[in-house]
């Protein structure tokens, strides 16, 4: 429960995963093994967003001079051998090891909801963050 | 209880939850270990990531090993209930497996909880278990009170919409997928009747606050137990939290029975 208020211009987003040309309820997986999938995807979609490096690069890169702590900071905040290949790679293999599937192709919305008056939720926009197809 | 007792349920508890881990598919050997590192708000994961640790424990070999040290020192302390070697191993292997789990999951979720019950029994003078296990207690009821206390600093606790916002931002992608489920007509429900989730909301936070009862007195232990569980069933259905390895922290509110010989100790 979070301990302060949303704010109203928050907006209400999720990420939808169609895997060989089919969508992917990560729900019916078991529920940890649902939770690293989604939770990967959203720390990637955020990090795409930025260009693979955390928020706290920035705020640590302005304040500290030092070489070596530099080098932390960059070890820590930038991840500069992340791409859209080496996180579609790993989440084909984690996906077909827990589904026993071949995957050929993996695409990955961020989809922006809102709820209707029925209290059903209804895609506002949506945005292609992966797209990769596999041989 | 004594000592005893109380080991015996809290590794018991643990064994449980390593099956439940090993058919999750969570344990360190089934997993692949993701890309993406999430240092946020932990400080001890930092050293993980700066001296590699997390590259070292990817190697699969590593993982078995990590995962067969996790059970085989959760059984020995069953069955050895007086050492104190394997609940050591046991507390140092879970350490390690927590952090590198959490590396995995991307995220911090709220289980801590897992940490906590197995470090009171690594030591085997009487006074620092009867320390650290009341250290362990008054942690607990440390946690939720100051979380009670968060939702009224942050002002969550004066909107409103608290709930039915925690809901849509929360649950959101439990909803689109599941119209059907039970769980999403709860919510749906809840998201409806607005006073009836801020009044469930306002709940919530009291229960929090009676954790201060724990600071006070030893008496309703298990009364706080039973909220404990109450508090987090309720957050599961509404807010799909999930719970099973933070829950074991409610270990800390069995009755200890006072048996330290301060004579001979």
């Amino acid at each position: 429960m979070y301990s302060y208020p949303i704010p109203k211009e928050a907006e209400i987003i999720i990420h939808r995963i169609i895997v060989n040309e089919k969508e992917l309820n990560t729900f019916q997986l078991l529920k940890e093994e649902g939770d690293v999938v989604r939770a990967n995807i959203i720390r990637y979609s955020y990090l795409k967003k930025n260009s693979f490096k955390d928020k706290f690069h920035g705020i640590f890169e302005k304040k500290i001079s030092n070489q070596y702590l530099l080098k932390i900071n960059d070890k820590l905040f930038n991840y500069k051998n992340l791409d859209e290949a080496v996180f579609g790679n790993w989440l084909r293999d984690y996906l077909q090891s827990h589904y026993k599937h071949s995957i050929e192709s993996i695409k990955i919305y961020e989809t922006t909801l809102m709820f209707t008056k029925e209290q059903r939720p209804l895609i506002l926009k949506e945005v292609l963050i992966l797209n990769k197809k596999y041989e | 209880m004594n000592k005893k007792n109380i080991k015996q349920i809290v590794f018991i508890s643990y064994l449980v939850i390593l099956v439940y881990k090993y058919f999750s598919s969570t344990l360190l050997s089934q997993q692949t270990h993701p890309p993406l590192l999430y240092p946020n708000l932990n400080i001890l994961y930092w050293t993980f990531i700066i001296s590699d640790l997390t590259d070292i424990f990817n190697y699969q070999w590593i993982k078995y090993l990590l995962d067969i040290s996790l059970f085989t020192s959760c059984i020995l302390t069953l069955v050895n209930i007086k050492s104190n070697i394997y609940p050591i191993i046991f507390s140092v292997s879970l350490w390690f497996y927590q952090f590198l789990y959490f590396s995995i999951v991307a995220y911090q979720p709220f289980a801590i909880g897992l940490l906590f019950p197995c470090l009171p029994f690594i030591f085997k003078s009487e006074i620092k278990f009867f320390i650290t296990y009341n250290f362990g207690r008054y942690f607990l009821c440390w946690l939720y009170f100051f979380a009670g206390v968060l939702k009224i600093i942050n002002q969550g606790i004066f909107n409103i919409n608290q709930l039915t916002d925690s809901i849509k931002v929360s649950a959101a992608d439990f909803i689109f997928y599941n119209p059907n489920h039970i769980k999403t007509q709860i919510m749906a429900f809840l998201i409806e009747n607005i006073y009836l989730s801020y009044s469930l909301f306002i709940s919530a936070v009291i229960i929090e606050l009676t954790f201060f009862i724990g600071f006070l007195t030893k008496k309703y232990d298990l009364h706080l137990a039973v909220l404990f569980l109450t508090f987090h069933l309720i957050n599961y259905q509404i807010l799909d939290l999930p719970f099973i390895n933070h829950a074991i922290i409610v270990t800390f509110f069995l009755p200890l029975k006072n048996s330290l010989n301060y004579s001979s100790s």
